[in-house]
Order: C-alpha cells, then sequence, then structure tokens
C-alpha cells in the first residue's frame, strides 16, 4: 500500500484559492523586462527624434502613412520625430524630478525616522505635519499654483513635480526605519554594544535604499503624468521644448477638425513609456526587498 | 511575533480606543491652521511674480476704482509685506468678500457659487459609476487569481491608470462627438439654449463624466482585486470551504465583502485624484466647473480667483481625509480597539 | 482495537469528562470511522521543488473515541488535517489514503475522493475546528450570519432556523452574540461559535487543531471535556493534533506519535505512549552529570537543587529582597504591550548566575515582553530592571555597551534574527568585531560546530538554510557574546526534536564553562521541569 506513487489530489487546483499563491510569487521573467525597459529608457534619453523638426506649411495634417508613420501636425511638422523628441523631454523631467523629490524625502523621513525616539520626537512630528500638510492638497492644484506663481519653464515645471511628490518617499523612508528599529537583527546588534552609526551604516541603510531606488522608479510615471498634465494646461513647457503633453494639447482644435492622429497616436507613446517604465519598476520589485 | 499578535484577541473588548469627537476636533482645529499657511506662502511666494496680489487685498472695492487710484494703490503694496497683504486678504475673505476675479470679471464668491454645482455633479456622478465598476471588475478578477480573466482584468486596468485623463477625454471627443456624431463636443449646455433643460445637460454630461469615472476606475478596481485576493487566500475562505457553503456564495459573501471595506474607508483619500482629475477632464470639455477655472485663473494671472480655488481644494480635501478616517470605524469595529 | 484503547483510558481520563459509564450503555453504536493509511504528504516548496512532511501515517480513529496525534510544532499535524479536509497547498502530493467509514456507505477516501465527490462530502463528514477560531471567521459578517449560512447548506429550508436554535444551544452560544461580529467577541465566545458552526449539520468526524493554544489550566481543561464529550457522548470520531502532553493525558483514548513524518505508538496503550514522550523530553536536559553545579556561587538557600516549581522567592511579588544579590533581576515590574495594554503588573523575577531559570506560561501571557523587558529592549511603565543588584536605566542604545553585551536574548523567532543581506559568518562576527576582537573562518567554524552545524553553513545567506538552522545560528551568535545572562524565548517551540536536543546541549555546555546565568521561557512544561533548576509559574 505504501508502495504507491506521489499523486496530486483531483480538483485541488480548482479549489477558489487555488491561484493565490501563484499570482502573488509571479516574476520569473523579471531580468527580461527590466533590461527591455532599460533600452527603451536609455534608446529615447540619447536622442532618438532628433531628427527633422522644420514646419512646412504645406504638409500640414497628413494623415500617417510610410513617410510619416505619425502623420503631420497643424505646421506640417513630421508627428513622430515631434513625439520622440516629446517623449525624452517627459521622460528627462520625470526622471529628475522623481530624482529631486527622492532626495527630499530620503533627508526628510530620514530626519523623521531617526529621531522619532528622540526629544520626545518633536522634530519628528513637526516633519509629519508637514508631509500631512503637503499631502493634503491636490498635487495638481499645488502643481499648477507653483507653476503660475514662478511663471512656465523646464525648472518650474520640475519643481512643481518634485515639491509634491516628496511625502511618498519621506513616509516610506520613517515607517522603514521605525519598523527596522524592532526587527530581530538590530535589536541583536544594539544587544550586542552596537551604536547608531553601526545600526545605521551597516544594516539600515542597505535595506532602505533598495526601497527608496524602487519608490524613485516607480515615482517615474507619476511625474510624467503630472508633467504632461500641467503641460495640457498651458502650464507647462514653451513649443521649442515640447514635451509629449504640449504636443497632445495643440491637437485639441485638430480633433474637432477630425484629425485624430496628433492627439492619439502621441498620447499611445505616453500610455507607452508609463507602463514600460512601471513595468520595470515592478519587475525591480523583489530585487529591491533583498533576499529576505 | 507570532506570539505578541496572537495576544491581543481577549484584550480586543476592552479599547483603548480615541474618542471619535476627538478626532473631529483635532481635525477641524488643523483646518483653519494649514488654510492658513497655504495662503501665506502664496503671498509670499506672489511677491515675485507677474501676479497683482493688491487685487486680492482690496476685495470687491477694486471693482469701483479707476486706474490712477489703483497705481497708487500698489506703489503702497509693494512697501507692504505679504504679511500684511495676506491679513487684508482674510480681513475682507472672513467677511464673505473674496475679491474680484479679473479673469471671470465678476466677484470671486458668485464665480464659485455659480461654477461649485457643475463640479459637485460631475465628481459625484463619475464617483459612483467609478467605484461600481471598481467592484465590478475587481472582484471579478480577484476572485479568479490568475486566470485569463484576472490577467486581462489587470493588465486592462493598468494601461487604464496609465492613460492620462486629458488624452482618453480628447479621444472620447473625437469618436463620439466627432467621428458618429452622437454627442457633444463640450460646455454643459448647448449654445442656443437659454435655459438649463435637464435632458440637454445630460447629453453633455456623459462623455466627461464616463472620461472621469474611468481615470478613476482602475484604482478601485485594483483595491478591490488585490484585497479580494487576500481574503480568498486568508483561512476563513478556506475553513467556509470546509464548512461546504457553495463556490459562489463563498466568493460573493467571504472574498469579495470583505473586500469591500477597504474600499470603504479610502474613498475619502481618493478626493485629491478626483480633483486633479476634474481639473483635466473639465478642461478638456469646457465643463464650467471651478475646476477649469483653476486652470483659468493661474493662466490669466487671476490671484483672488486662485487663492480662493486653492483654500476651498484644501477645505474639500482635508474634509475628504476626516470622512475615510470616520467611515473607517464607523464601517469597520476593529479598528481602535486594537493596541500597538 | 477500540475496546482496548477504551478501557485504557479510564486510567487518565478525568473524572469530569467520564459520561457514560463503565456499566452504562451509551445511545450510539462504534460502528465505522476515520482510518488513516499511509498517508504521505509532500508540499511545494515555492521552488519548483517538494518537500515531504509526512511520510507515511497510519492511524484509526473509531466513532466514539478520541485520539490525540501529539508531536511537536513543526512535525506537519496540521497538514495531515489539511489533507483529510482538501485544503492542502495548490501543487501538494499525496499517497496513501484516509477512509472514512460509515455504518451502511461505501467506504470514501477523504484525501482524494475525486472532485464530484468532495463537492458533496465537504462540510458533511469532517467538521474542522481551527487552532484560532476567531481568525477563521469571515471578519464582516456576523455570528448569525455564519450560522443561517451553513444551515441553509446542510439542512431543508423549513428547519433551519430551528436546527441553528439548537446548535446555539448545545455549544452555549448565548443569543446576543446574534448580531456581533467576529471580532466582537472573545477568545473563548470564538470558540463556542466555531463549534456550534463546525457542528451544525451533525459531521461524524471531529478534526481539532491544537484546542488547548492559549488557554490557561482550567479552561484548557474544558476544551478538552468538550471534546471528550464530542466522542464519548455523541458518538463521533475525534481527532485531536496537539503538543500538549497533558491534552493527551486527560483527554485521549489513544494517542499516536508522529515526528519526521511518521507515525508510531498506534496500538500502544495511552499512558505508555506520554510516558515515552516524556522521557523524550527528560534526555533533552543533561541533569544527571549536573550536581555539582548547586554549589555555585551565589546560591541562595532557599532553592534546593533539582526540578522545582514556584520557589517562593522567585514568584511574582516575591520579596524586596529579590532584586538585591547576584544576578538580573525584575524588581516589581507593570508590563504593557504596545499602546497600553496591560500585560501583567507586579513581576518580580531574578536570574542567578550559573543557574538556570525556567519560566513557564501559555502562549500569550506576555513571556515575550517579560524577557524583552530583561534584556532591556522595552521599557517596563513601572519597577526596575537591576543587574548585580544596581537598577538599569533606559533600553537600547541609551544603556551603555558594555552593561548591554552582559545580556544575550535570543528571540523565539529566529528568521528575522540575521540580517537577510548578510551572511552567516559575516552575522556571527558580528559581536566579535563589536568587541573589537578580531575573527576569521575558523572563529566561525568553530561556532558553528559549538551548536552542531557544519562550517559550510558560514557562506549561506539565511534564506538558504531551514529555520532549525538558523534558530542554532542565533543561538551561537548570542553564545558568542560572552554574556553573564542569557534569556531564550520559546527556544524549543519552532524546531524539531533533533534541533530541540542540539539548542538545550549547546545552552548546557555553555552555561558550565561560563558559568552564566540561564532564562528559558516556554509553555512546555516537561522542557522546563527537567532542564531548568527553578520554574517559576505564571
Amino acid at each position: 500500500m505504501t508502495a504507491e506513487g506521489w499523486r496530486e489530489v483531483a480538483g485541488a487546483r480548482s479549489r477558489p484559492w487555488a491561484g493565490t499563491r501563484h499570482a502573488v510569487a509571479r516574476g520569473g521573467s523579471g531580468p527580461w523586462w527590466v533590461a527591455l525597459g532599460g533600452v527603451v529608457v536609455v534608446v529615447l534619453l540619447l536622442g532618438a527624434g532628433a531628427a527633422d523638426q522644420r514646419a512646412d506649411f504645406e504638409q500640414a495634417f497628413l494623415p500617417p502613412s510610410a513617410e510619416h508613420p505619425f502623420g503631420t501636425d497643424q505646421a506640417g511638422r513630421d508627428l513622430l520625430a515631434r513625439s520622440l523628441a516629446g517623449a525624452r523631454v517627459s521622460l528627462l523631467v520625470g526622471l529628475v524630478a522623481a530624482l529631486v523629490s527622492s532626495v527630499v524625502g530620503v533627508v526628510v523621513g530620514g530626519l523623521a525616522g531617526s529621531l522619532a525616539s528622540r526629544a520626545g520626537g518633536v522634530v519628528d512630528g513637526v516633519l509629519m505635519r508637514v508631509v500631512d500638510a503637503v499631502n493634503a492638497l491636490p498635487h495638481l492644484v499645488l502643481g499648477i499654483v507653483i507653476v503660475a506663481l514662478l511663471g512656465p519653464s523646464l525648472g518650474s515645471v520640475i519643481l512643481s513635480v518634485a515639491l509634491t511628490h516628496w511625502t511618498t518617499t519621506a513616509r516610506l523612508v520613517r515607517a522603514e526605519l521605525l519598523a527596522l528599529e524592532g526587527v530581530g537583527f538590530v535589536e541583536a546588534a544594539v544587544g550586542a554594544g552596537a551604536g547608531r552609526w553601526w545600526v545605521l551604516s551597516r544594516h539600515l541603510l542597505a535595506h532602505v535604499m533598495g526601497r527608496v531606488v524602487l519608490a524613485t522608479v516607480l515615482m517615474v510615471p507619476h511625474a510624467i503624468m503630472h508633467e504632461s498634465a500641467l503641460s495640457f494646461l498651458g502650464l507647462g513647457l514653451p513649443d521649442d521644448q515640447a514635451s509629449l503633453g504640449t504636443i497632445i494639447e495643440q491637437s485639441r482644435t485638430a480633433v474637432l477638425a477630425g484629425h485624430w492622429w496628433p492627439a492619439v497616436l502621441p498620447g499611445l507613446l505616453l500610455v507607452a513609456l508609463s507602463l514600460v517604465v512601471f513595468v520595470l519598476g515592478e519587475r525591480l520589485r523583489p530585487v529591491s526587498w533583498g533576499r529576505s | 511575533m507570532d506570539d505578541r499578535r496572537r495576544v491581543r484577541l481577549p484584550t480586543r473588548l476592552h479599547p483603548a480606543r480615541p474618542p471619535l469627537t476627538g478626532l473631529l476636533v483635532g481635525r477641524l482645529l488643523l483646518l483653519p491652521v494649514l488654510v492658513a499657511v497655504v495662503t501665506l506662502v502664496m503671498f509670499a511666494l506672489a511677491q515675485r511674480t507677474p501676479f497683482d496680489p493688491v487685487l486680492a487685498t482690496l476685495g470687491e472695492r477694486a471693482l469701483t476704482m479707476d486706474g490712477p487710484t489703483l497705481e497708487a494703490m500698489r506703489d503702497r503694496a509693494s512697501d507692504t509685506g505679504a504679511v500684511q497683504q495676506w491679513a487684508a486678504w482674510w480681513g475682507n475673505a472672513l467677511q464673505g468678500d473674496l475679491g474680484v476675479s479679473s479673469s471671470q470679471r465678476s466677484p470671486v464668491s458668485t464665480v464659485i457659487a455659480q461654477r461649485l454645482p457643475w463640479t459637485l455633479g460631475l465628481m459625484s456622478a463619475a464617483l459612483v459609476l467609478a467605484v461600481l465598476g471598481g467592484v465590478l471588475v475587481g472582484g471579478l478578477a480577484g476572485t479568479r487569481p490568475g486566470s485569463w480573466a484576472d490577467r486581462a482584468v489587470g493588465g486592462g486596468l493598468l494601461a487604464t491608470q496609465a492613460a492620462p485623463p486629458f488624452w482618453v477625454g480628447l479621444v472620447a471627443v473625437w469618436v463620439f462627438a466627432v467621428w458618429l456624431g452622437w454627442l457633444p463636443t463640450g460646455g454643459a449646455t448647448s449654445p442656443g439654449s437659454g435655459s438649463v433643460e435637464a435632458l440637454d445637460v445630460l447629453r453633455h454630461a456623459v462623455l466627461p463624466v464616463l472620461v472621469l469615472a474611468l481615470s478613476q476606475l482602475p484604482w478601485f478596481g485594483l483595491v478591490v482585486r488585490d484585497a479580494t485576493r487576500d481574503a480568498l487566500a486568508g483561512v476563513p475562505v478556506r475553513a467556509g470551504w470546509a464548512r461546504g457553503i457553495p463556490t459562489a456564495r463563498l466568493l460573493r459573501q467571504h472574498a469579495v465583502r470583505p473586500a469591500l471595506l477597504p474600499l470603504v474607508t479610502v474613498l475619502g483619500v481618493r478626493v485629491p485624484e478626483l480633483i486633479t482629475g476634474a481639473v483635466l477632464v473639465e478642461t478638456v470639455f469646457s465643463w464650467p466647473g471651478v475646476a477649469s477655472a483653476t486652470v483659468d485663473s493661474a493662466l490669466r494671472l487671476d490671484f483672488p480667483l486662485l487663492a480662493a480655488l486653492t483654500v476651498l481644494t484644501t477645505v474639500l480635501v482635508v474634509l475628504g481625509n476626516l470622512a475615510a478616517d470616520v467611515a473607517y470605524r464607523v464601517v469597520d469595529p476593529r479598528v481602535g480597539r486594537r493596541d500597538g | 482495537m477500540s475496546g482496548h484503547g477504551y478501557a485504557e483510558s479510564r486510567d487518565v481520563v478525568l473524572p469530569a469528562s467520564q459520561t457514560a459509564g463503565p456499566g452504562g450503555t451509551p445511545d450510539w453504536r462504534p460502528v465505522g470511522g476515520l482510518r488513516v493509511e499511509g498517508l504521505g504528504v509532500a508540499l511545494p516548496d515555492g521552488r519548483g521543488g517538494h518537500q515531504t512532511v509526512l511520510e507515511q501515517v497510519d492511524l484509526r480513529v473509531p466513532r466514539g473515541r478520541l485520539v490525540v496525534l501529539l508531536g511537536p510544532s513543526g512535525a506537519g499535524k496540521s497538514t495531515l488535517l489539511a489533507a483529510l479536509l482538501g485544503l492542502l497547498p495548490t501543487g501538494s502530493l499525496v499517497r496513501g489514503h484516509g477512509w472514512w467509514e460509515d455504518e451502511e456507505a461505501e467506504p470514501v477516501d477523504l484525501v482524494d475522493p475525486g472532485a464530484p465527490a468532495r463537492e458533496r462530502l465537504r462540510g458533511r463528514v469532517a467538521a474542522w475546528l481551527p487552532q484560532a477560531p476567531v481568525g477563521a471567521l469571515t471578519p464582516v459578517l456576523t455570528v448569525g450570519h455564519h450560522l443561517t449560512e451553513k444551515a441553509r447548506v446542510h439542512v431543508p429550508a423549513g428547519q433551519v432556523q430551528a436546527s441553528v436554535r439548537s446548535a446555539m444551544r448545545r455549544h452555549d452560544v448565548e443569543p446576543q452574540w446574534w448580531r456581533r461580529l467576529p471580532s466582537q467577541l472573545s477568545g473563548g465566545q470564538a470558540q463556542r461559535v466555531s463549534n456550534a458552526l463546525a457542528l451544525l449539520g451533525d459531521p461524524g468526524l471531529v478534526l481539532a487543531d491544537e484546542p488547548t493554544t492559549g488557554l490557561d489550566r482550567p479552561r484548557a481543561r474544558a476544551a478538552a471535556a468538550g471534546l471528550t464529550a464530542l466522542a464519548h457522548d455523541e458518538g463521533r470520531a475525534v481527532l485531536v493534533v496537539t503538543h500538549d502532553l497533558r491534552l493527551a493525558e486527560e483527554a485521549a483514548d489513544a494517542v499516536v506519535e508522529i515526528d519526521g513524518g511518521r507515525s508510531r505508538g498506534a496500538d500502544v496503550p495511552v499512558g505508555e505512549v506520554i510516558a515515552r514522550a516524556r522521557r523524550a523530553t527528560h534526555r533533552l536536559a543533561p541533569h544527571a552529570t549536573t550536581g555539582q553545579r548547586l554549589t555555585a556561587p551565589g546560591e541562595g538557600p532557599a532553592v534546593g537543587g533539582g526540578p522545582a516549581t514556584g520557589g517562593a522567592p522567585h514568584t511574582p511579588g516575591g520579596g524586596p529582597d529579590e532584586g538585591q544579590g547576584p544576578g538580573l533581576a525584575g524588581v516589581d515590574l507593570t508590563l504593557r504591550r504596545g499602546r497600553g495594554t496591560l500585560v501583567r503588573s507586579g513581576v518580580t523575577l531574578r536570574v542567578r548566575p550559573d543557574r538556570t531559570t525556567g519560566l513557564m506560561a501559555p502562549s500569550g501571557a506576555g513571556k515575550t515582553t517579560l524577557l524583552r523587558a530583561l534584556a532591556l529592549l522595552h521599557r517596563p511603565s513601572a519597577g526596575q530592571v537591576r543587574l548585580d543588584g544596581r537598577p538599569v536605566h533606559g533600553t537600547g542604545y541609551a544603556v551603555p555597551a558594555a552593561l548591554r553585551r552582559r545580556i544575550a536574548f535570543v528571540p523565539q523567532d529566529p528568521r528575522q534574527g540575521v540580517d537577510p543581506r548578510w551572511t552567516l559568518g559575516r552575522s556571527l562576527l558580528e559581536p566579535s568585531r563589536l568587541a573589537g576582537r578580531a575573527g576569521d573562518d575558523t572563529t566561525v567554524a568553530r561556532m558553528l560546530d559549538r551548536v552542531g552545524l557544519a562550517p559550510e553553513l558560514a557562506g549561506r545567506r539565511p534564506d538558504e538554510v531551514s529555520g532549525g538552522q538558523l534558530q542554532r545560528v542565533v543561538l551561537a551568535r548570542a553564545l558568542t557574546l560572552g554574556a553573564d545572562f542569557l534569556l531564550l524565548d520559546e527556544p524549543t517551540s519552532m524546531v524539531d526534536a533533533a534541533t530541540a536536543r542540539a539548542v538545550v546541549r549547546a545552552v548546557h555546555e555553555h552555561q558550565h564553562a561560563t558559568g552564566c546565568g540561564v532564562l528559558v521561557a516556554s509553555h512546555d512544561e516537561e522542557l522546563l521541569r527537567t532542564w531548568c533548576d527553578v520554574v517559576v509559574e505564571w
């Protein structure tokens, strides 16, 4: 009777919860996605689409063709070249803004987290109230106010995005630091006589930085969205630095005249760009969580 | 770890629960402070910009002043600091005088009174649709983890989330208004008609409401999907299955229903995103609400309107957060009864 | 065989649970029951392979009998129940059978009845009494909802109300709980609701998972009596899996041991199995060789050598002199957990040098909180921690490093005990580095050897070793600290018998060499009585 071989229970795979384990623990194709996303990002940044963008009003609103895969816009410019250039601007703004906001977030969150148990947590309390206050404003409205007050330019758009997005990182860093304070290996190090600096430099930093890198990557799509929304509202970048948002904004009248391509195709590129960066970040997630 | 978690059970009935009124009072006291700080920062920043805070500090008196007087006021204002201007603005605002909007050519309070209902109507209709749709697709995907339906819904929601609402709006205008010609391209009423007719407004509202709902739906859908999946993986579902509860009922009552709890409690937190969406959708469809007026006021350097609208959105967001906290406590009796 | 098991049980079952006297005729006929034959279960290990949890389990649970399956945590007891209930994780492999035999019907294999038969069987044959009843109820549905829902499945529409009412009466579910959510029930109330729910529809087989977890003695005894009644009075086949020897002793008609995935003792009388289990625990503690330690310095005359319970100076609230002598002492501590739930107040306890003190308490009684307070990791709300009579103030960084090194704490769960990014060798050397001593591979190898681990483990990371190995690594690191006081939190609860022996031996040898004071907190009475010089009972 014991000689029977192993078998799977009939119907075990149709239990209501059968897929939950699988669905959570997927992500085997991580390296491929990371490589693909990385290539897309690098190619865009290195200046694909730096091609010809001259205006030629006789060529205005040509529908997509072999010569102009995205068609042409109201000034007869090739929309593919213009969209790629716009995507580069969007990506650049997104990256820089995400980076700036992460730096702000790490500084604020790090201060709050490491001072939470000292001096009655006054510093922590004040910093977290500031985070609450910034979060209490809709990001786009705050962004509009900042750009409106500083005047539209690349700098103010980046600042507007960075100033509204750092709170996520700050909260993350603080929460991580506080959570790690009671974790076994930190307590063991403290018990063995380690000082704050030892614990911070040898244990905490590596743990927190993984999460921060991930949060920064995942913030890029947000920042791109934010920038394109500002540009679409006319509060973003000037025409010579057109981002995808600017291009879509300029297509509004064309759409009413039935020219769909100046709006639809650059928009699809924007969606694809956000998705690629987002998926890239999601695939990085297991890596950033370390071997825990 | 496990040890600590398990012990909570018997202690739950004796809560160290901060009272609801305390929470309400605390937040409502914080609100004026927050609004005051935000406006102060705005006045400080406006000092170095093309904006004209003088119009804001004068209030509705600006309507009756002639050019030279205004110039004189401006000279004097450049000597006074942002703090004085801010104080003057608040002095007027507390008496109901929010100043005059230069872009709309009427008092700010009138602008808001006329436009706020349009925005609130748009937002609430979209919110209801987004929640219903989110529960539907999220529950569908969450109860079939790993299936093709789950993957399709997951991918679709991510793509929808990645699509900016203004672009979706433009595509919708092209398809339904320009190409098919079924619906109007924008506005809230037809240009010819002087009065507001319900059917006409409904026709105009279809696209804006749907686009705004679509922009909010992915988030609700993903929350419900993940929460459903979590519930499905938990012991109660297994216990229910072992008790012989029929599968359909098990999924509905023991997996999707627990997942609605987090949804209800996070509704209020979504107010900022809803406002962001409304700003973009109102702009695309020329919807006469306050959100598009925010953009107008920023573009046309209309400081009084921008300041008032910023205060308005801040208040809305804080109230939304408060509603979320209250809902959290009312809906989920476990919250606030636990320690640690 | 069933008659034999029943007769044996007469000696050990408490009088309280004896309702059907030896001469009385029960109103059920002991026909049918559960027959597990050659059952093996291999669970997916998450990397595409399988880990065999159960090799070969054979046991019989006739109707009208209560059988206890005895084994340490992690021995696969819950997996056995999951296999019988059809609740194994997706991708698990099984072999063997779990036949359910009923008077009139064909025997069915509960392990693998086929999908359509499973659909008919679930909820009708086996009642599952899960370990934590609150966690097994759906949090957003009321007690009433749970009960009517199950009744609708198993009872004709007209009798739903009546059957729910009778189930509530039988299991002491009070009517005012009808509208409550699971979170609004106390542990005991949830237990009763869970029982009523599981037994609605009259299933013949009852599967109870660790029914005494977190209960104090009187409540554990009541739970045992309830389970006995299900078997003896109602004629069900009751299978209880537990590591609680007392529960087995009090309630079992037969005991089956499980270790290393194999069952033993199905046909051996209860008393013998329990005696053997006792002896196995005794072997853990090498007390026979330690008589000379009784003369160690600092020994109070009030405390005798050898196992003893609750020596007067050690009981909570003991005399004020407790904090004075040499040793690590908590004096009149008030302990709170998290944001303020009171765990216990007036706790006084001293860990003496070169003595092993046992702290016995059920899970969840606050052992961990007390140990963390003594380890200067948790601030007590009141009272003092004293080191050799002098009070120590503050926790964590606030305590001078030299003082911190005198106390080593080994937490219950080793998984977070070492930095997941570090190799085990690096983690092992951390205390030496902090103390300014150099260390190399041979040092690490020696440390690993002390706890019975191979030197190759030094290059591995925490996720590449088993829980038992990790537990010993954490212990090895604590031993290197050269601390004067070693505080162990449930050191054997998450490991198999072999690891438990290795842990006890390593601590014992270390104590012999250094004369350090050891405090062992556990719910395992057998372990403490055989290992410790003094046992304090909470």
